[in-house]
C-alpha cells in the first residue's frame, strides 16, 4: 500500500471511530484499529482488571472420564461390591434412558490401585502416572456439577453456559472480550483427536466451536491433522507462491479503485484479510510443522506425539499457538464414555492422555509460560458409580452422572497442588464445596480478567453472557 | 420503595405515602426524579449496582416528558398500524412511490439529501442478485440499457419476479428461518428428507402464494378442511427442528424441547418476539409470561410423535410422515409383490413335500455333523510384509513382519455345489508365540474381518456362529467391520486349543464347475494378527450346531411339546433342506427388491393432530420433570384474543395471525422483506418487536407497508416490487465520508445498500459466471465439492454416513439444494456466514476473515468455476486480451471497467502467462481442478493464465458484494 493510500485509510479509520456502530461491520470496524483479521483488538475496558492468564488451553475429554476410576477413590466400596445402591444415596434423581430402565443398581468398586501424591496428598489411580507427577503444579476439582444427563446438551452446556444450541462458546467469548494476539493466526483454534479407548464414541459438531449470535469472526478455526491443517490452506494444484502474489496484488490493485469510488471500510478490512490469508499460507504450515521439534520434546509428550492427529501431537501443537498468541486453544479428545467395559476401555483412553498432558503443563512451566496460560482438562460430566451392564470385579459398565465428575486446573492464576471439593461414599452426590458449571467458568474467566457478569453482548433484546445470571467465583482455588 | 413498579401507569403515578413516584407536568416534584439526580450514595442506580448509571441526556428526557404531561402509551407493536398519511416533501419529484416519501420526510428533517440513482447497469445488477441469487446476462444487461421507455426498469423487475430463479432466492431466507436441513442434528445427526417441504416452499414463492395462505398452510395445513397433499406437506414447517435420538436422551425430555423449539420458532418468524426467555420465568419487563409461552406450546403439543425420535423411516424420517404419491413406484411394487406371492406358492408345496420327513430327521439331528471339505489355497498374498505359507493340512501360516493391520487374501476353487457354510478353524502350532494360534506374545490372534468375493462381488453373509470366544469379542463387525472399532473374534486365553467360526452366506453358493473364491481376513487388531488358520466349506443342509433352544425341543418327546415349540420346530426343520432354501431364496430375492422399490418413494415429515390431545403443563423453571398448571391453548393475553367459536387448535392459531387487529404478522414481515434488500430492517432486530428490541427508524413507513401489504390480498410479490421500484433502492451506495461518519449504517436510508453477498449467492454466481449452473429444480439435496475427511472427523454412530459427493450436474446446482449435514454444515456455505440451521434464524451476520479469502481462492469448485469462465472469456470475449478482460470484469460487475482496471488485469495476466509458458506442467495441473470436461482446444498455458485472471475476479470485493 502507498504512503498516500494509508493516509487516507487512517482518515476513514478516524471518522469511523467518531462513532459507536454496532451490528453489521463492527468487527470489520474494529480490525481496523489494529489490524487483526480473526478477532479485533477485543473489547473496550477489556480485561476489566489485571489478568493471572493471557490465553486458555483447554483439554476437553469428550464423553466424560469416570472420576471414580481416576481422581476419586472409594476403597470401601470394594466391601460392597455388586450391593445395591442405596435410595439414600440415589435419593430418586434422574437416570439417562439407558439404565432408568434398570432393575438393580448394583456398586461397581473401581479396580484400580490409587495412592497419594505432592504436598496435598492429591488422589489420583494408578492410570495417571505421569498427571500424579504434576499434582504439586494443578488443582483438582472433584465436586464439579452439571445440570445435563446426556452428551449433547452436558457439553453444549459446559462450552456455552446453555443446553440448548445457539449461544456461543466459551473460546468465542474470550475472543470476542480480549481479542487477538497474533497478526498471523486465528484468536481460537480447536483441534481434535480420536480415543483408542472407544474408537466410535460420542460425535462432535462444528456448533461447539461456534459464535452462537456474536459475529462469526469469532468462531473457532478446526485445524484438521489430514490435508489441510485450515481448510483450502493450500494453493490449488499449480498455483505457485509467485503465481499466488501476483493475483493477490492484482485483487489488492482493483478492491483499491473501488474503494476510491465506494469509500467504504469493508473493502478496507477484505484487502487485509487477503492479505491475512497469505501471511497464513505461511504462518500455519510453520506452525504445524513439527520437525524443528528436538527429539526431547518428543520424548517428553510420549510415542503418540510423533504420528499428527494424536492428542499428544495435539498437545504440543497447543504449546506451540500458545507460544505464537493464540488466545484460546481447544482441544477435544473422544472416546471416554464407557458404558461398557471399563476396564477394557478406560486405559487406552488414559495411555492417549496422561503423558501428554502432564508433559504440556511441564513444558510450558519450563518456557515460563505456565503463569499466563490457563489450562483445563476434563469431561461434560461424570459417571456411576453403579454398575451398566454385566457386573464382574474385572469387568463393569458406567453410565452417565451429572451430580458429581472432576476436572483439573493450572497455570494463570490457578492455585497449584490443591485438591478441592469431596463426594460421599459412593462419588454419587457432592458433600464438600459444590461447584457448578457456571461457577468454573465464571473462576476461568476471573483468572483472565475478565469480571464473567459484564462480558455480556446483547442479543434478542437481552444480555447474554457465558454463565447466564448465575455463576460464583470459586475464590479458594484462585492463587 | 419496596414493591414499586415503573413498568405500569398505576405503579408510577400513584402516590405513595408522601411521594408520588412520577407526578405528571411535574418534574421536581417526582421522587424518581429526586432519586435519579441525587448525590452519591442516594443516587439511582447505585453505584454498587451491576446496572448502567443513566447519562445525563437520559435523565434530561425524563425530565421533559414528566413535564410534558408523562403520556403513557402501551408499547407501540402492540397496537395494529393505521394507514399514515403520505407526508408532503419538498422535493417531490424525487418520490416514485410512497416508500420514498416517508424516506425522503426524514432525510429532510435531518437536511439530508438522498443519493442519486445508481448506474443502471449496477442497478440492474443489484436487482438481479436482490430477487434472483444471480447476476444478470450480458444478453439482460444489454437488453436493459438498450431500452429507452420510462419503465424499463420495472419491466426488468416484473421479469425477475416471474423468474422460477427468484422462488429458489427467496427460499434461502425462509430456510434459516424454518432451521431446515437435511439431517436431524443433536450428536447423531442422523440423516433425513423434507425435500418436498423445501420444494413447496419454492414453488409457493414462484405460484405468489399470498403470505396468508403461506402461513397458515405451513402452521396448519393438515387442519384446513378437505387438505390438499400440498397443505399437508406444507405443514413440515414445524417438523423441520432437530430431533434428538442420543441413546441415553429421554422421550419427556425431548418431547418438551421440540415443543418449545416450535414456539420459538413461531414466535420469531410471525410474531418478532423472542419468545424463548419466557420458558423459565416471567420477566418485568417482557409482556409474555410463562403460563402464556407454555400456553402457546400447547398448540403444538399434539402431534403424534416420540419425543426422541423413535424409529426412522427407509428416508430418515420419523413419525409422522406422508409417503408422497409416486405412481410408477408402487405400481412396480405391486408386480413384485404378485410375482412374491406366486413363489411363497412354490414354497408351500415344496414344504409339504418334505413335512413328512420330519420325525426321521429329528432322530439324527443331534448327531449330526456337516461334512467340510478343506479349501486348499490356489493362491495366498498379504500386505504388510505379512508372508503367508499353506501346510501339509491344507492350513495356513503367517510369518514375516507385524504390522498394525494385515489382510490375509486366500483364492480358492472349489467344485462343491450348494455351499451352505465357511468355516475357519484356528489352529495352535508349536512355532508361534506360546504355543498359540495367533502371533501375540501371548498366542492371541484375532480375525476382525472375514470376506467372501465371488466374482468380484462380495458375498452376502448372514451369521457367524463359533465354539468359543474370548470376552472382548465382537462377534458382528467380523461380518461387518467398523472403520473404527477394530475388534472380532478372538479365543484367548484359550489360545493353545482348536477353535473354529462357522460363517452362513445368506444363499447358498458354487454351482459352475469350480467356483473360484476369494477369501480376505483381516488382522486389525493391533498387535494380535492371526498365526495358524485353516479354511472349510460344506453344502450339508444342516449347521454345525443346532442353537439350544431347537436342540431342547427335540429332546422332548413329540406329546410334551406345546403348540408353539411345534411350530418353532417344524420352522427350524423346513428352513433347511436344500430344496427349500432354493425357492426361499428367490423369494428374499424379490422381498428385496420390493423393498428397495418402495424405499424409494419420498415420504416427508408433517403435523398431524392425536385424536386425544397430549395434556400441556407450564414447567417449572423450564424443566421437562418438573410439572406444573396444566395450560390449554391459549394466545397471550396483551395481543387480542383468538376468534370465538372456532376451537382452540394451530388452524385457529394460524388465522389469528392474519387477523386485522393482529399488530404484529404484517410489520415483521414486511420488515424481513425490507431487511433482504436494505441489509437491516426499519426495526433492526427483525427477531424482537417487545419491549427489548430496537424502535424502528421509520415507525410510519414500517405501518404504511404493513397495511398496504394487508391491503395487498398479503401479495408478496406487489411487495417485493413496490421496494426495489423505489428510489430509495435505486440510490447509488457511494457515499461519502460526511454521510458515512453521520449515519455508518445507513439507517436514515440517504444512500443505496451495499453489503456481500450472502454464501448462496457468492457459489451461484461463480457457476452461473462460468456457464456451469444447472437450473434443474428440486428433488433430493445434492453433495457438491468439500475437501476430504470433514464428516469423518466429527460424526458416529448412525451420523457416520461417509461423505459421498454428487456427480456431474449435481455438482453445480443452485446451492439452496446443497445437502445441509448440520452438525457439519458444508464449509463452503458457513464460511460465509450460513447459519448451520439448527434453529431458527431470522438475520444472518455478516463477516470478513482470511477464512473467506482462502475459499474463494483455493476451493476447488473456484477454481473450477474460475477455469470454465475462463474458457468462456477466451472464446466469447474478444480477440485481444484487453477485450476479453473488459468482457470479463464487464459480466462480472455489470458496468463499464475503466482502462485502469484493465491495465492491472493485463499486465497480471501477461505476467502469468509467462509463467505458465514456462511450466506447462503447472498449467495441466490447474486446469485439471474439477470433473467438469477442458476445453482442449484452447492452449493450456492460456487457459491457465486466463484462469487465473478470472479468479482474480471473482474474488473482487465487488464481484461479491451487491453495491
Amino acid at each position: 500500500m502507498t504512503p498516500l493510500r494509508e493516509h487516507r485509510l487512517m482518515l476513514t479509520r478516524r471518522q469511523l471511530f467518531g462513532r459507536a456502530v454496532n451490528g453489521v461491520g463492527t468487527a470489520a470496524l474494529a480490525s481496523l484499529l489494529a489490524p487483526r483479521a480473526f478477532a479485533s483488538k477485543g473489547l473496550t475496558g477489556f480485561p476489566n482488571f489485571k489478568p493471572k492468564a493471557k490465553r486458555v488451553i483447554y483439554l476437553h475429554q469428550s464423553g466424560a472420564p469416570s472420576q471414580m476410576d481416576l481422581f476419586d477413590p472409594k476403597p470401601q466400596l470394594t466391601k460392597r461390591f455388586a450391593e445395591e445402591l442405596p435410595d439414600s444415596i440415589r435419593r430418586g434423581q434422574r437416570l439417562t434412558g439407558m439404565t432408568a430402565d434398570q432393575k438393580k443398581f448394583p456398586v461397581a468398586p473401581s479396580k484400580y490401585k490409587f495412592s497419594q501424591h505432592g504436598k496435598a496428598g492429591t488422589w489420583f489411580s494408578e492410570l495417571l502416572p505421569h498427571t500424579a507427577g504434576i499434582s504439586d503444579d494443578i488443582c483438582v476439582v472433584k465436586s464439579l456439577f452439571t445440570e445435563a444427563i446426556n452428551h449433547d446438551p452436558a457439553i453444549t452446556f459446559i462450552q456455552t453456559g446453555s443446553q440448548v444450541a445457539g449461544r456461543p462458546c466459551f473460546g468465542s467469548w474470550v475472543s470476542y472480550g480480549l481479542g487477538c494476539e497474533t497478526d498471523d493466526l486465528p484468536a481460537f483454534i480447536v483441534m481434535i483427536s480420536r480415543g483408542t479407548g472407544r474408537k466410535v464414541d460420542q460425535p462432535l459438531y462444528d456448533r461447539l466451536w461456534g459464535s452462537g449470535f456474536l459475529p462469526s469472526a469469532y468462531q473457532g478455526v478446526k485445524f484438521r491433522s489430514g490435508g489441510d491443517p485450515v481448510l483450502y490452506l493450500s494453493n490449488p494444484a499449480g498455483i505457485q507462491p509467485d503465481v499466488k502474489r501476483s493475483m493477490l496484488d492484482d485483487i489488492r490493485q482493483l478492491n483499491e479503485i473501488n474503494l476510491d469510488h465506494f469509500g467504504d471500510p469493508e473493502i478496507v478490512t477484505r484487502i487485509r484479510q487477503y492479505e491475512m490469508s497469505y501471511r497464513m499460507q505461511t504462518s500455519v504450515p510453520e506452525l504445524t510443522d513439527l520437525s524443528k521439534e528436538p527429539a526431547s520434546t518428543f520424548e517428553m509428550y510420549g510415542p503418540d506425539s510423533r504420528t499428527p492427529g494424536t492428542y499428544a501431537a495435539n498437545c504440543i501443537l497447543a504449546r506451540r499457538m500458545a507460544e505464537r498468541g493464540v488466545r484460546f486453544i481447544q482441544l477435544y479428545h473422544m472416546g471416554w464414555d464407557h458404558h461398557e467395559g471399563v476396564p477394557r476401555q478406560l486405559p487406552p483412553q488414559c495411555l492417549d492422555t496422561d503423558q501428554p498432558s502432564a508433559a504440556l503443563i511441564k513444558d510450558l512451566k519450563q518456557r515460563g509460560m505456565l503463569d499466563d496460560t490457563l489450562v483445563v482438562w476434563g469431561g461434560e460430566f461424570g459417571r456411576t458409580v453403579y454398575c451398566q451392564g454385566n457386573l464382574s470385579p474385572e469387568n463393569y459398565g458406567r453410565d452417565h452422572h451429572p451430580r458429581c465428575f472432576t476436572v483439573w486446573m493450572a497455570g494463570g492464576g490457578v492455585k497449584p497442588g490443591v485438591s478441592y471439593g469431596a463426594t460421599d461414599d459412593y462419588s454419587y452426590n457432592i458433600t464438600e464445596n459444590p461447584v457448578h458449571v457456571h461457577d468454573m467458568n465464571a473462576t476461568l474467566l476471573h483468572c483472565l480478567g475478565i469480571d464473567h457478569t459484564k462480558l455480556t453482548y446483547r442479543y434478542q433484546g437481552r444480555d447474554f453472557r457465558l454463565t447466564d445470571v448465575h455463576g460464583s467465583i470459586v475464590n479458594d482455588i484462585l492463587a | 420503595m419496596a414493591g414499586l413498579r415503573l413498568d405500569t401507569e398505576d405503579g408510577a403515578k400513584k402516590p405513595r405515602g408522601a411521594h408520588i413516584p412520577i407526578k405528571p407536568g411535574d418534574a421536581t416534584a417526582s421522587e424518581v426524579i429526586k432519586r435519579i439526580t441525587a448525590p452519591a450514595p442516594k443516587r439511582m442506580p447505585p453505584a454498587y449496582s451491576p446496572k448502567k448509571a443513566l447519562s445525563e441526556k437520559e435523565i434530561a428526557v425524563i425530565k421533559a416528558w414528566i413535564e410534558q404531561g408523562a403520556r403513557w402509551q402501551g408499547h407501540w407493536a402492540f397496537t395494529p398500524p393505521r394507514r399514515p398519511e403520505v407526508p408532503a416533501v419538498r422535493n417531490r419529484t424525487w418520490v416514485r412511490n410512497p416508500i420514498d416519501a416517508f424516506v425522503l420526510a426524514r432525510l429532510e428533517r435531518e437536511g439530508l439529501a438522498p443519493s442519486p440513482e445508481t448506474d443502471r447497469g449496477r442497478l440492474l445488477r443489484r436487482v438481479t442478485l436482490d430477487l434472483t441469487g444471480l447476476p444478470p446476462t450480458l444478453a439482460e444487461l444489454d437488453a436493459f440499457l438498450a431500452d429507452p421507455s420510462p419503465d424499463a426498469y420495472e419491466k426488468a423487475v416484473d421479469r425477475l419476479l416471474a423468474s422460477p430463479r427468484y422462488g429458489e432466492r427467496m427460499t434461502i431466507d425462509w430456510l434459516d428461518a424454518a432451521r431446515y436441513a437435511d439431517t436431524h442434528g443433536y450428536q447423531v445427526d442422523p440423516g433425513k428428507e423434507m425435500w418436498p417441504w423445501r420444494d413447496w416452499v419454492v414453488s409457493a414463492f414462484n405460484r405468489n402464494l399470498p403470505f396468508d395462505r403461506f402461513s397458515i398452510e405451513q402452521i396448519a395445513g393438515d387442519l384446513l378442511p378437505d387438505a390438499t397433499l400440498e397443505q399437508k406437506i406444507a405443514t413440515g414447517f414445524q417438523r423441520n427442528h432437530r430431533i434428538n435420538s442420543e441413546t441415553g436422551a429421554l422421550a419427556e425430555e425431548f418431547q418438551a424441547e421440540n415443543v418449545v423449539d416450535r414456539v420459538n420458532t413461531f414466535g420469531e418468524v410471525w410474531l418478532g418476539l423472542t419468545v424463548g426467555c419466557a420458558r423459565c420465568h416471567d420477566h418485568k419487563y417482557d409482556p409474555l409470561t410463562t403460563r402464556e409461552f407454555y400456553s402457546l406450546g400447547a398448540f403444538f403439543n399434539n402431534v403424534d410423535e416420540v419425543g426422541n425420535g423413535g424409529p426412522r423411516d427407509a428416508r430418515g424420517n420419523h413419525r409422522p410422515y406422508l409417503r408422497l404419491p409416486a405412481p410408477e413406484l408402487e405400481a412396480k411394487a405391486a408386480a413384485k409383490q404378485q410375482e412374491i406371492d406366486k413363489v411363497r406358492k412354490t414354497l408351500d408345496s415344496v414344504d409339504d413335500r418334505l413335512a413328512p420327513g420330519q420325525r426321521q430327521w429329528e432322530k439324527g439331528a443331534l448327531s449330526y455333523r456337516p461334512r467340510w471339505t478343506v479349501l486348499r489355497p490356489a493362491s495366498l498374498s498379504a500386505d504388510g510384509g505379512v508372508t503367508l505359507a499353506t501346510l501339509k493340512d491344507g492350513s495356513i501360516r503367517a510369518g514375516g513382519a507385524m504390522p498394525p493391520s494385515s489382510i490375509y487374501e486366500v483364492k480358492v476353487k472349489t467344485a462343491l455345489r450348494n455351499i451352505t457354510a465357511f468355516r475357519i478353524e484356528l489352529i495352535p502350532d508349536p512355532s508361534l508365540p506360546a504355543g498359540g494360534s495367533g502371533r501375540a506374545a501371548d498366542g492371541k490372534g484375532v480375525v476382525t474381518m472375514f470376506q467372501v468375493n465371488q466374482d468380484g462381488r462380495k458375498v452376502d453373509l448372514d451369521r457367524i456362529t463359533t465354539d468359543f470366544q474370548s470376552e472382548e469379542s465382537e462377534l458382528g463387525l467380523v461380518l461387518r467391520p467398523a472403520e473404527q472399532l477394530k475388534r472380532g473374534w478372538g479365543v484367548n486365553p484359550k489360545v493353545t486349543s482348536r477353535h473354529w467360526a462357522v460363517i452362513e452366506p445368506s444363499r447358498m453358493l458354487g454351482g459352475a464347475a469350480a467356483t473360484e473364491f476369494t477369501i480376505r481376513i483381516g488382522n486389525e487388531y493391533e498387535g494380535a494378527p492371526v498365526g495358524r488358520f485353516r479354511l472349510s466349506v460344506t453344502d450339508s443342509e444342516y449347521p454345525e450346531v443346532i442353537p439350544e433352544e431347537t436342540a431342547k425341543i427335540i429332546r422332548q418327546a413329540e406329546s410334551q411339546r406345546s403348540e408353539k415349540d411345534r411350530k418353532e420346530l417344524r420352522a427350524y426343520y423346513l428352513a433347511h433342506p436344500r430344496e427349500h432354501r432354493k425357492v426361499y431364496e428367490s423369494v428374499k430375492a424379490l422381498e428385496a427388491e420390493k423393498r428397495a422399490i418402495e424405499n424409494q418413494i419420498p415420504t416427508t415429515m408433517v403435523m398431524q393432530e392425536m385424536a386425544k390431545a397430549r395434556d400441556t403443563f407450564v414447567l417449572k423453571r423450564g424443566q421437562y420433570d418438573q410439572p406444573g398448571d396444566r395450560v390449554t391453548p391459549i394466545v397471550p393475553s396483551f395481543l387480542p384474543p383468538l376468534p370465538s367459536g372456532a376451537p382452540a387448535n394451530r388452524l385457529a392459531l394460524a388465522r389469528w395471525l392474519f387477523e386485522p387487529a393482529n399488530p404484529l404478522t404484517a410489520r415483521v414481515a414486511v420488515n424481513r422483506y425490507w431487511q433482504t434488500y436494505f441489509g437491516l430492517g426499519l426495526v433492526k432486530t427483525a427477531e424482537d418487536f417487545g419491549s427489548q428490541g430496537e424502535l424502528p427508524s421509520h415507525p410510519e413507513l414500517l405501518d404504511w407497508l404493513a397495511v398496504e401489504f394487508e391491503a395487498s390480498g398479503w401479495d408478496v410479490k406487489a411487495m417485493q416490487r413496490l421496494i426495489v421500484t423505489s428510489a430509495t433502492y435505486r440510490q447509488s451506495s457511494q457515499v461519502s465520508p460526511e454521510l458515512r461518519q453521520r449515519d455508518p449504517e445507513n439507517r436514515l436510508l440517504a444512500r443505496g445498500p451495499r453489503f456481500r453477498l450472502q454464501a448462496e449467492m457468492i457459489r451461484d454466481q461463480a457457476l452461473a459466471l462460468s456457464n456451469l449452473l444447472s437450473l434443474k429444480m428440486g428433488g433430493p439435496a445434492v453433495k457438491p465439492y468439500q475437501p476430504d475427511g470433514l464428516w469423518e472427523q466429527l460424526s458416529a454412530f448412525q451420523g457416520r454416513k461417509l461423505f459421498e459427493r454428487s456427480k456431474g450436474e449435481d455438482l453445480w446446482r443452485r446451492s439452496v439444494y446443497t445437502y445441509w449435514k448440520r452438525t457439519v454444515p458444508p464449509p463452503s456455505m458457513t464460511v460465509f456466514d450460513a447459519p448451520t440451521r439448527e434453529f431458527c434464524i431470522v438475520h444472518r451476520t455478516l463477516s470478513s476473515t482470511p477464512l473467506q479469502a482462502l475459499a474463494l481462492l483455493n476451493d476447488e469448485m473456484y477454481v473450477e468455476t474460475s477455469r470454465k469462465f475462463a474458457e468462456r472469456i477466451i472464446r466469447e470475449g474478444g480477440a485481444t486480451p484487453r477485450e476479453r478482460l473488459r468482457w470479463a470484469l464487464r459480466l462480472a460487475t455489470s458496468r463499464t471497467p475503466e482502462k485502469r482496471e484493465i491495465d492491472i488485469l493485463d499486465a497480471g495476466l501477461e505476467r502469468r502467462l509467462t509463467k505458465y509458458r514456462a511450466n506447462p506442467a503447472a498449467a495441466n495441473q490447474l486446469l485439471s481442478a474439477g470433473e467438469s470436461p477442458r476445453d482442449k482446444q484452447l492452449d493450456a498455458a492460456e487457459l491457465a493464465a486466463y484462469t487465473t485472471a478470472a479468479s482474480v475476479i471473482l474474488n473482487l470485493d465487488e464481484v461479491i458484494t451487491k453495491q
